[in-house]
């Protein structure tokens, strides 16, 4: 047997006193009835200390104190409360009650389900049933508030509905609502709110009302008003009240009327009344705005408006202004209107309407936009006569881009007609518009185009030109050809090279005797030990005859073995070129550092070839470059064969060194030439230094200010015929001049016991210091040439260039019949120094010479009649002279008391710069 | 092309072409006065003629005025800078200093060449021959400034390239003397047309907006024809020959050329020779153009 619940329905079990669903006493089989309002187990008390004993009291407290109940609800001690008192299903729906949406719901449907006696009914009251709002005005909006109140018990639940045609009354809460779901214990506020957007003008009254149906009743509302209608004011249409009534004095007189319309009067009037003016788009201009006035009324039939031309294609470049039109015409003859829109496509912009009765011509402003080039497509609305909607298309084809727009040169013949840029294609053929006004003028020119780019490019261009031309100077102009001697002309020479250069560009191999007495293998020394070196780079110079004959050598060498060259790096001295020994068989770590104490480096580039060059006209050459890494200097050596000062032949080696710190401390670095003189067979050519009276052939200290810009050396000891003369020249454009210069014996290895510091010769070996000894010391004698650059402070990546040449030099001997020759040296350019050396020969102390200078040179030492002596060898008179300032060729006689005569054309030139354009 | 950038393209045209032709000018071989004068034909040859093609290109000249007009510009030119080369190495041979004033008649020789065709194309007592007066003055006036300059340039950077490296023969003073000689050519070239200029027209719309022509001739016909004096290539609209501006001592007169759109002024159509003001606007085919006129004295 089950037990139902007399209230809900439900089942329960037979043992059930109370209704699982609701909570009633459930009427057993034993015939218990429905207890109501029983008394709590235990009491329950608020927070304010109100205690209710009963279910009856307890509902009561709960809307007396309707706020602090919702939250007893919320924070779970009613149905805790509920579960202790045993009342699960109690506590079940208080906990069902507390997740509620809304917490007056929540509550409200918990209060039916406690079991009480009294009875729960509320009741709706309103303020006022009707209301006049009396006067309105279209402009006014306004809130208005209606006041509810509940004068039962209980909670009121329900909605309110506005009745209202025109919707000019809403809920004020919920713009535009009509509707709303209200509850609300005691009282409650209705908002409401007048939306004079829909306040409309008119001779009758407003009506409108508010149903508000709740569990406590349904009552209604009546509102009331008036809104007068404005009388339009101004011109023909003075007086009217109503649209009829205006078309009616419009049709009366159309011309005048239509001002009223174009200046929108109309259209105000209809505002101010609240009406919908029923004209879309902008008013016609004319009388045509009367015929769109009458047709949005419905008053006259639109006449059948055509569009031409239903599409247009065109092209341009990115910020091109295409100008377009299309024209609405009708065939009927009415008045025509219309007006475009272009939102859909931010690329066009419509322009106002032009109207010409039935024609009216819509100007379109293209504006090309910056995207990828390709098809486009545009599309306006055109709003026409009777509502006709027109959506033409507009098909644009991007040519380019902004950025790479080509410079404004004009097309070709054949291409101009058919492709060009902004070229407006209509797809039909529209009619001439003759007579017609032109489309407006455009706005102001856009800045789109980037016709400066070509520009930039030009500038850019030329500045690359003359920077190639400053590159070249620079990477080309270190090189020998602007430190060419002074000698350098302008006139073309031959550019047969009448000297060669030989280089030693193989491995050394050096034996060592004992005592490290290192030689070449080719030497005499019994090899102890050998070792090999990087090629040393040395070179020889030797003639290179026209005839027959064979070479004649101007260093002992052909490959420059008996030179050498020595770096002297903060008082440490280091072989130039020659690179640390490594030694085949196994040495001692002591005599493996002792053989290698003054080797270090590496060649990085070497032999690189130098082409000659036509202007200025120098013959080819080479340079190599040598890498010490500690202490870090790079010395490049360059031998590049020149013309000679007067022979104007490629017969001069300039020999430079470009000396570069490359380290990171400053470096006192000073460089020593040992030259082992040769010229021919001859190895003990006796020297002719300016200034000096005699022949140098023993040995010669000279220091500073007494270096000589050159010397000379005789391969005969015979004027007549003095065969090959060699020159070297010390004093060279953009290098430095020696600050020392020995001449004496070459540093045998013999010469170790014969004089004093004789220990220090070791021939291709020798260190910083060359002993000077005659030349005659040895058998045979051996001369040399030992060119001094002191050590110098350098600063890191800074360089000094030292250097000289060496080659043939003229002398005149042909006339003085052994008795006298006359040669030159220095510098031959305007203004330059230079020293004149006459030899002499057979002639006594009774006798003199006579020097005959050109017009323009000035005699800066010596006498221009020099008295001789007598000698039994050869002997020279010398003159410093200074050139004139201009060009020219200018004969230098010499004449002796005894009849003899010489003379020398010396050729004054100033130094290579192209001629007036370079 | 507006007035600016062509007086901007004529003076790095004019550089760019005496940069070039100094660039050819190191392959020659000869030595002395024929060296020199060699490279003046050189310089002034090209000068001549990058400046002459621009010209005929901005007054869109017809391609065989334009061919003729370059050539004999290059001709004269040529010759003024071989004529210069001569005089120049002349005086340089007498004394160093005397370098400038070579360069400086160098260049009057190639700025009066370059102005000498239109001088003598033009008919005596017409407002061409003062116009082609005018370009010749400031075109010589842009010769002797640029040589100025750039033979005083050459001259201090050969000096100090020579201290520095020592004597040579060195690409950069000259490179830098000749880009200042055609700069100056050019830029005095453009000024002259620009300056000069009585009235011209700017093209307002489309793919020459901006272009502005100068109405230089008697009568200068507006079409898409080449060798119209306005020529406006590309609109499809405007006839070969759809109007012209006629210039008289009353002004400048605009004619409809029998154009089956018409021609439109300051938005109305013409039907008959209408006297332009500044600030007028054309409208020709799917083409804008603006009028503008100097301020005349009297009309």
């Amino acid at each position: 047997m089950v037990l139902t619940c007399n209230r809900c329905g439900n089942i329960n079990p037979k043992e059930a006193a109370f209704c699982f669903f609701d909570g009633i006493v459930l009427q057993n089989g034993i015939g218990q009835s429905v207890v109501k309002n029983p008394e709590l187990p235990f009491p329950f008390i608020f927070p304010d200390g109100r205690k209710c004993i009963r279910y009856d009291e307890l509902v009561l407290a709960f809307f007396d104190e309707w706020g602090e109940s919702k939250n007893l609800l919320k924070d779970k001690s009613l149905s805790q409360y509920f579960q202790k008192i045993g009342r699960a299903d109690l506590a079940y729906h208080a906990e069902k009650c507390r997740v509620f949406p809304n917490s007056d719901l929540g509550l409200d449907e918990l209060i039916n389900r406690l079991p009480i006696s009294i009875s729960i009914q509320p009741e709706l009251q309103v303020e006022t049933e009707r209301i006049n709002l009396g006067i309105l005005n279209p402009t006014d909006s306004r809130d208005l508030y209606i006041q509810l109140k509940n004068t039962g018990l209980g909670l009121i639940k329900g909605n309110a509905v506005i009745h209202c045609p025109d919707f000019w009354l809403t809920f004020g809460d919920a713009a535009g609502a009509n509707q709303k779901a209200l509850h609300f214990i005691n009282e409650n506020k209705l908002h409401l709110k007048l939306q004079n957007k829909r306040l409309r003008a008119s001779d009758k009254n407003l009506n409108a009302k508010i149903v508000i149906d709740t569990n406590g009743g349904t009552k209604e509302i009546i509102f009331s008003a008036t809104i007068p209608v404005t009388p339009f004011a101004k011109g023909c249409l003075a007086g009217a009240i109503s649209p009829r009534k205006l078309a009616s004095l419009a049709k009366q007189n159309p011309s005048v009327a239509a001002l009223l319309f174009e200046d929108n009067s109309v259209q105000d009037w209809y505002r101010s009344n609240g009406w919908t003016y029923p004209v879309p788009g902008p008013p016609a201009s004319g009388v045509a705005a009367v015929q769109q006035f009458f047709e949005a009324l419905g008053l006259v039939e639109a006449p059948k408006v055509e569009i031409e031309p239903k599409s247009i294609e065109c092209s341009g470049f990115p910020g091109d202004k295409i100008s377009l039109s299309f024209t609405v015409f009708s065939e009927e003859r009415k008045h025509v209107y219309a007006h475009a829109s272009s939102h859909e496509t931010p690329w066009l912009h419509c322009s106002p309407a032009i109207i010409n009765k039935n024609k009216v011509v819509i100007p379109i402003d293209l504006v090309v936009p910056d995207v990828s080039p390709g098809q486009h497509e545009g599309r306006i609305q055109i709003f026409s006569n009777g509502g006709k909607l027109f959506k033409p298309r507009i098909y644009l084809a991007v040519k380019g881009n902004g950025i790479s727009l080509p410079p404004p040169i004009p097309n070709d013949a054949k291409g101009m007609a058919n492709n060009f840029l902004g070229t407006i294609n209509p797809s039909s053929n529209f009619p001439p518009m003759n007579g017609a006004q032109a489309p407006p003028i455009p706005p102001e020119l856009d800045q789109y185009r980037t016709r400066g780019i070509p520009a930039i490019f030009l500038a850019l261009l030329l500045f690359a030109g003359n920077f190639v031309a400053l590159a070249r100077d620079i990477l080309f102009s270190h090189t020998p050809s602007s430190t060419i001697a002074n000698t350098l002309t302008t006139n073309k020479p031959d550019m047969d090279p009448q000297v060669t250069i030989t280089t030693n560009d193989t491995e050394v191999e050096i034996s060592f005797g004992e005592g490290l007495t290192a030689k070449p293998t080719a030497g005499r020394a019994n090899a102890t030990s050998k070792g090999t070196q990087e090629p040393h780079m040395s070179f020889g110079i030797q003639t290179k005859p026209t005839d027959n004959s064979k070479p004649k050598l101007l260093v002992r060498d052909p490959k420059g073995f008996t030179n050498n060259s020595v770096l002297r790096i903060n008082g440490n001295d280091w072989f130039f070129g020659q690179g640390p020994l490594k030694f085949s068989k196994k040495s001692s770590p002591e005599f493996m550092l002792a053989a290698n104490k003054h080797y270090t480096g590496h060649w990085l580039k070497m032999k690189q070839l130098i082409a000659d060059s036509k202007f200025p006209f120098l013959g080819s050459g080479y340079s190599s470059l040598w890498a010490m890494t500690n202490p870090s200097v790079e010395i490049t050596q360059t031998l590049r064969i020149i013309p000679g000062a007067q022979t104007n032949k490629l017969d001069t080696v300039l020999v430079r060194y470009r000396i570069e710190n490359r380290g990171n401390k400053n470096l006192n670095i000073g460089f020593r030439f040992l030259l082992d003189t040769f010229i021919g067979t001859n190895d003990a050519v006796p020297f002719l230094i300016p200034g000096e009276s005699e022949l140098c052939s023993t040995s010669l200290i000279m220091e500073h200010n007494s270096v000589p810009d050159f010397l000379q050396a005789l391969e005969n000891n015979n004027l007549n015929s003095p065969g090959t003369v060699a020159n070297i020249s010390l004093q060279n454009i953009g290098l430095e001049k020696p600050d020392k210069l020995t001449l004496g014996c070459w540093p045998d290895y013999r010469l170790q016991d014969i004089i004093p510091q004789g220990n220090k010769c070791k021939e291709a070996f020798t260190l910083w210091d060359v002993p000077v000894a005659s030349i005659s010391t040895l058998k045979p004698p051996d001369s040399a040439l030992t060119l001094y650059w002191n050590p110098k402070e350098i600063q890191p990546f800074k360089a000094r260039e030292v250097g000289f040449s060496y080659g043939l030099g003229t002398f005149a001997g042909s006339q003085g019949q052994g008795q006298l020759a006359l040669t030159a040296g220095g510098s031959f350019i305007p203004n330059g120094e230079f020293t004149l050396t006459a030899y002499v020969s057979g002639h006594t102390s009774a006798d003199s010479l006579d020097l005959k200078l050109p017009l323009g040179f000035k005699l800066l030492d010596g006498q221009e009649k020099t008295p001789l002596r007598t000698s039994q060898s050869k002997y020279a008179i010398s003159w410093k002279l200074k050139a004139p300032p201009s060009e020219g060729e200018s004969l230098f006689k010499i004449e002796s008391s005894k009849g003899f005569k010489e003379q020398l054309s010396i050729q004054i030139k100033k130094p290579p710069v192209g001629g007036i354009f370079g | 092309m507006s007035f600016k950038l062509f007086v901007i393209y004529c003076a790095l045209i004019g550089g760019l072409c005496s940069y070039f032709g100094w660039a050819i000018g190191l392959f020659i071989q000869t030595d002395g006065i024929l060296r020199a004068a060699l490279k003046g034909l050189c310089v002034g040859t090209l000068i001549g003629m990058g400046l002459t093609v621009l010209d005929s290109i901005w007054n869109s000249r017809n391609f065989i005025t334009g061919i003729a007009h370059t050539l004999t510009a290059a001709v004269l030119a040529g010759f003024g800078g071989f004529l210069g080369g001569i005089i120049g190495e002349f005086l340089f041979n007498i004394h160093n200093s005397l370098l400038i004033l070579g360069w400086t008649l160098t260049g009057i020789l190639i700025g009066v060449a370059i102005s000498a065709f239109e001088l003598f194309s033009s008919k005596p007592n017409t407002q061409s021959r003062s116009f082609a007066l005018g370009k010749a003055i400031k075109c010589m006036a842009g010769g002797g400034v640029g040589g100025l300059i750039g033979g005083a340039l050459f001259f201090a950077i050969q000096l100090l390239w020579v201290k520095v490296f020592g004597p040579g023969i060195f690409w950069t003073p000259p490179a830098i003397g000749f880009s200042i000689l055609g700069l100056a050519i050019g830029l005095f070239i453009g000024l002259a047309q620009v300056l000069i200029k009585e009235a011209w027209l700017r093209i307002e719309n489309g793919r020459w907006q901006g272009k502005e022509i100068i109405l230089a001739n008697p009568f200068s016909t507006i079409g898409r024809k080449e060798g119209c004096e306005v020529a406006i290539f590309g609109d499809r609209n405007i006839q070969l020959e759809h109007a012209c501006i006629r210039k008289s001592n009353a002004g400048f007169f605009l004619k409809d050329l029998n154009s089956p759109d018409g021609t439109f002024l300051n938005r109305k159509i013409i039907k008959e020779e209408t006297l332009l003001t500044s600030e007028d606007l054309i409208q020709t085919g799917g083409t804008r153009l603006k009028f503008l006129e100097k301020t005349r004295k009297s009309i």
